[in-house]
């Protein structure tokens, strides 16, 4: 097939001249036609000029008039005069210049066009056999295409493998999830180009299989890097699964058959859904969907509303994953109150990124440590934002005396208080507004004027 | 459009003073015109007169105002100014591509004779032009038109009656994959997530159904109702067994109702924007459910697996792992990053052919560069085999096949370690091109 074509090749087959020379012999011998036809138009040139002698005449050629004898209007005259006039056909007057025909070249035109005409066509015949016989092996060619394409992905997960610095993952059929100093791929690539440093490494250990902690809730700080260690062990998984090299010392991955990552409060303006309620729709996705093999990434659930609501919310999210779903999960959380709950739940770890307070600044250490981190340090992070002092200091005696409150009515209470999540607890009936407005009237101390409008307002709520 | 002309016929050529008898006259060419455009009445009809793609009436307006080029008028068509507006022929793609882009579909007519013919007919003739193709955003064969390193996949969508299952085929023309599917109904968005169809044809009666449109709406692919008679089963089993030559779509493992029905309709709609030549397809496979990880629209734009928040891809992790040389493997790699398997062992499979390209540093370079220079032969294959291509695309061809050849001798381990079975099958493959060509 290399032989059929030649190196520079037009776009369309009608534009010709793309079969190789010596490729086919009738092809040749048309192409040498016509190329033999310009070689007996200069050979005419040179005897027009010797029987007229005019140094100046040119045989030429354009698409109004084909190949024409062109000469200088004085010389032009000559040629229209006897004995000239019997050969030469008078065609044009210019400016500066005459055109002839003649009855030789009219008759080489035609011959050059008509082999130049069936060269094409030809040509053509040439391509249409091609495409041919291309089209018979199409199963081949599709198979080796397919085949290249897995060679170039195999060869560039090779060469990521090395350039990355990427080790092979072991995966199985167990619910394991042990990584051991794991990396973002992504974010790693960004901090090398920018020289921001070095990425720091986490283990992360969600083993779903016995003894191990299957859930680990993540606190600490905004900016402290929760979200890049969560999204880390979700890529890792996605990576390894799709059969490439990882970003870890070592990565132990029991497979995983379905993958969520929420983040808390992603605005859906278009679809004119609030934060919240978008939020809730995607957690309960998660709670009717997640199996024992899935892996569930949540970034603060619950934050699209109150603070109270969103705390239940998580709470019974997190208590429904580790009894229900019972599938493998990282759960960061600003709800602090949250990190009771791992005395409750055997499967559930409280990690956190860990901050070091240096002359009143926070300063981010990228590392997952155990246990519950202390506080959030969002008046910190509020400075490095550059909120106005003023600000900072009246937020700092808002949040003491906030604390003080907390001590006295203490929330550490609540995973006591509450019964442990009963899976099969029947939702308490809905109390009708009437009854519920009712309950909370004292009859004793309204006016007759009073109890009347009472009862308009209980008759609207029926 | 056509009821300007309607409304045009009844008043226009009365109140329009001078020469009413004029302004009534429709003119040879604009009567053909209106014959195609009436074939044609959901794309833009490019008309093709010399050098140039015209456009008329509203289609101008829209493509005038897509394109940013100028409206003019040509003449009168029952006493009204016909807006035109034109692309030359030779820049033609670069329009294309913008107006498919922004969803538009475009019927392309060429002229199908010589003109000298049409003056053979008479002195007032037209030549004759048919419409050759339908340019739809899922039936792109054109390397100019495709995004090399994506798949372009055309959906079908049906839900039987009451069910809560879907039958989903999909293909790419510019590559002759397809599949099949029945997933459940709560498995669209998911399913729509990974594959990322680039157009989907349903029935116009499933738009009604929320469960059905409110995920297909939320994809934003481009959507192409039809009539629910060209999604009929029996029609599409016949299709697929007279294509495939085949006694019946069963053959393939193609068992209810709904699937042969969806992929007998992904099939006629090719044929009909093709007009009539089918490109080489590899006959419909039933596309395994479970045999990848399931992950929800939000999950992906929330890890920024193939594309960033902000719908970017440099930052997403496709961009960060995506070191393929060639627009085949791009295309693989993206597919195989949208959906990771849950099979360990073919997992291993894959992560065997990994380790030998890791372990043998030089081989890999060598190899890379080899294919780095291979051009991207399934996509100039379907140009061939629809009567697009051009030399260029055998040449292609040609030259693919011998960076297969040179592929298929090198890959000998020089290390200790032996060969992973994936990468023997690749070689065995390779090795094919010595035959027949």
């Amino acid at each position: 097939m290399a032989a059929s074509l030649k190196d520079e090749l037009p776009l369309m087959a009608r534009d010709g001249s793309f079969v190789r020379e010596a490729y086919d012999k009738d092809l040749d011998e048309l192409r040498a036609l016509s190329d033999n036809g310009r070689r007996v138009i200069a050979g005419l040139q040179a005897r027009y000029i010797s029987d007229t002698n005019f140094k100046s005449l040119k045989i030429k050629h354009n698409n109004v008039l084909g190949y024409f004898v062109e000469l200088s209007p004085a010389a032009g005259q000559e040629l229209l005069k006897s004995p000239h006039a019997a050969n030469f056909i008078h065609r044009q007057t210019m400016a500066n210049a005459m055109r002839f025909t003649t009855a030789e070249l009219a008759d080489i035109e035609s011959r050059m066009a008509v082999a130049g005409d069936r060269a094409t066509a030809l040509e053509l015949e040439i391509f249409t056999k091609l495409v041919a016989r291309i089209g018979e092996q199409a199963d081949v060619i599709t198979n080796i295409a397919s085949a290249l394409a897995e060679t170039d992905v195999a060869a560039a997960l090779g060469e990521l493998a090395e350039t990355a610095n990427l080790t092979r993952p072991k995966v199985d059929a167990s619910r394991a999830f042990a990584m051991e100093q794991a990396r973002h791929l992504v974010v790693e690539q960004a901090l090398a180009h920018s020289r921001g440093g070095t990425f720091i490494a986490n283990d992360c250990h969600l083993s779903a299989d016995e003894g191990g902690h299957p859930i680990w809730l993540v606190t600490g700080p905004n900016m402290a890097g929760k979200s890049t260690f969560l999204r880390q062990n979700a890529l890792i998984a996605v990576m390894a699964q799709m059969g490439s090299f990882v970003p870890a010392k070592s990565a132990h991955i029991g497979v995983i058959d379905r993958l969520f990552s929420r983040v808390g409060a992603a605005d859906d303006l278009a679809r004119g859904r609030s934060t919240f309620m978008v939020e809730m729709v995607e957690t309960a996705a998660i709670l009717n969907q997640s199996g024992p093999r899935a892996l569930v990434i949540l970034d603060e659930i619950g934050r699209g509303t109150a603070t109270f609501d969103g705390l239940s919310i998580a709470w019974a999210c997190v208590e429904h994953l580790h009894e229900v779903n019972q599938c493998r999960a990282l759960f960061a959380t600003h709800f602090h109150e949250l990190t009771r709950l791992s005395q409750k739940l055997s499967g559930l770890k409280n990690v956190s990124m860990t901050v070091r307070e240096w002359q009143g600044e926070v300063i981010f250490l990228h590392e997952v440590a155990d246990g519950a981190a202390d506080r959030s340090y969002g008046i910190q992070v509020a400075r490095l934002a550059g909120l106005p002092p003023a600000v900072l200091t009246r937020a700092g005696q808002v949040m003491q005396m906030l604390e003080e409150n907390a001590q006295k009515n203490p929330a550490s209470d609540l995973a006591h208080a509450l019964p442990l999540f009963d899976a099969h607890a029947k939702p308490v009936p809905a109390q009708h507004p009437a009854l519920a407005k009712l309950a909370e009237t004292s009859p004793d101390q309204l006016t007759p004027r009073e109890a009347l409008d009472l009862l308009y307002v209980l008759k609207q709520l029926t | 459009m056509n009821e300007t002309g309607q409304q045009g016929w009844i008043f226009e050529g009365e109140a329009s003073g001078a020469s009413p008898r004029d302004d009534l006259r429709v003119t040879p060419m604009m009567s053909q015109f209106m014959e195609i455009k009436a074939a044609n009445p959901a794309s833009l009809l490019f008309y093709r007169m010399g050098d140039f793609y015209e456009l008329f009436f509203e289609d101008a307006e829209i493509a005038s105002r897509a394109l940013g080029i100028t409206l003019t008028k040509r003449g009168k068509h029952l006493g009204q100014d016909i807006a035109m507006c034109g692309v030359p022929v030779h820049a033609a793609d670069e329009y294309l591509e913008r107006l498919i882009r922004l969803g538009h579909r475009v019927a392309v007519c060429e002229q199908t004779e010589d003109p000298a013919e049409a003056k053979k007919r008479g002195a007032k003739s037209v030549v004759r032009r048919e419409v050759i193709r339908l340019v739809t955003p899922g039936t792109l064969t054109e390397d100019t038109l495709l995004d090399a390193r994506r798949h372009n996949y055309l959906m079908c969508i049906l839900r039987p009656k009451g069910a809560y299952e879907l039958a989903l085929a999909w293909l790419d023309i510019s590559t002759g994959d397809f599949r099949v599917a029945t997933i459940p109904l709560s498995g669209l968005g998911t399913e729509l997530a990974r594959l990322d169809p680039g157009e989907i044809i349903l029935p116009d009666t499933l738009l009604a159904d929320e469960e059905v449109a409110g995920p297909v709406k939320h994809s934003n692919a481009p959507l192409s109702p039809l009539p629910a008679v060209r999604f009929d089963s029996t029609t599409a089993a016949r299709r697929l067994a007279d294509h495939f030559a085949i006694a019946a779509p069963e053959a393939y493992g193609l068992t209810s109702r709904a699937e042969i029905a969806a992929a007998g309709a992904l099939l006629d709609y090719v044929s009909v924007t093709q007009v009539g030549r089918l490109p080489k397809l590899s006959h419909p496979r039933k596309d395994e459910q479970g045999g990848t990880v399931l992950m929800d629209a939000a999950t992906r734009t929330n890890l920024e697996l193939l594309k960033t928040l902000t719908g970017e891809r440099k930052g997403s992790l496709l961009d960060a792992m995506d070191l393929t040389v060639t627009g085949a493997g791009a295309r693989l790699f993206a597919s195989r990053l949208a959906g990771p398997l849950t099979d360990p062992a073919a997992i291993h499979a894959r992560l065997d052919a990994v380790a030998f390209f890791h372990g043998e540093r030089n081989l890999r370079k060598d190899l890379r560069r080899e294919l780095s220079r291979a051009p991207d032969i399934s996509r100039a294959l379907a140009r061939l085999t629809l009567g697009r291509g051009g030399p260029r695309d055998i040449a292609a061809i040609g030259q693919g096949l011998a960076s297969a050849r040179m592929i298929a001798q090198a890959l000998v381990p020089t290390g200790l370690g032996s060969m992973p079975a994936e990468i023997i099958a690749a070689r065995e493959c390779l090795g094919q091109s010595d035959q027949g060509l």
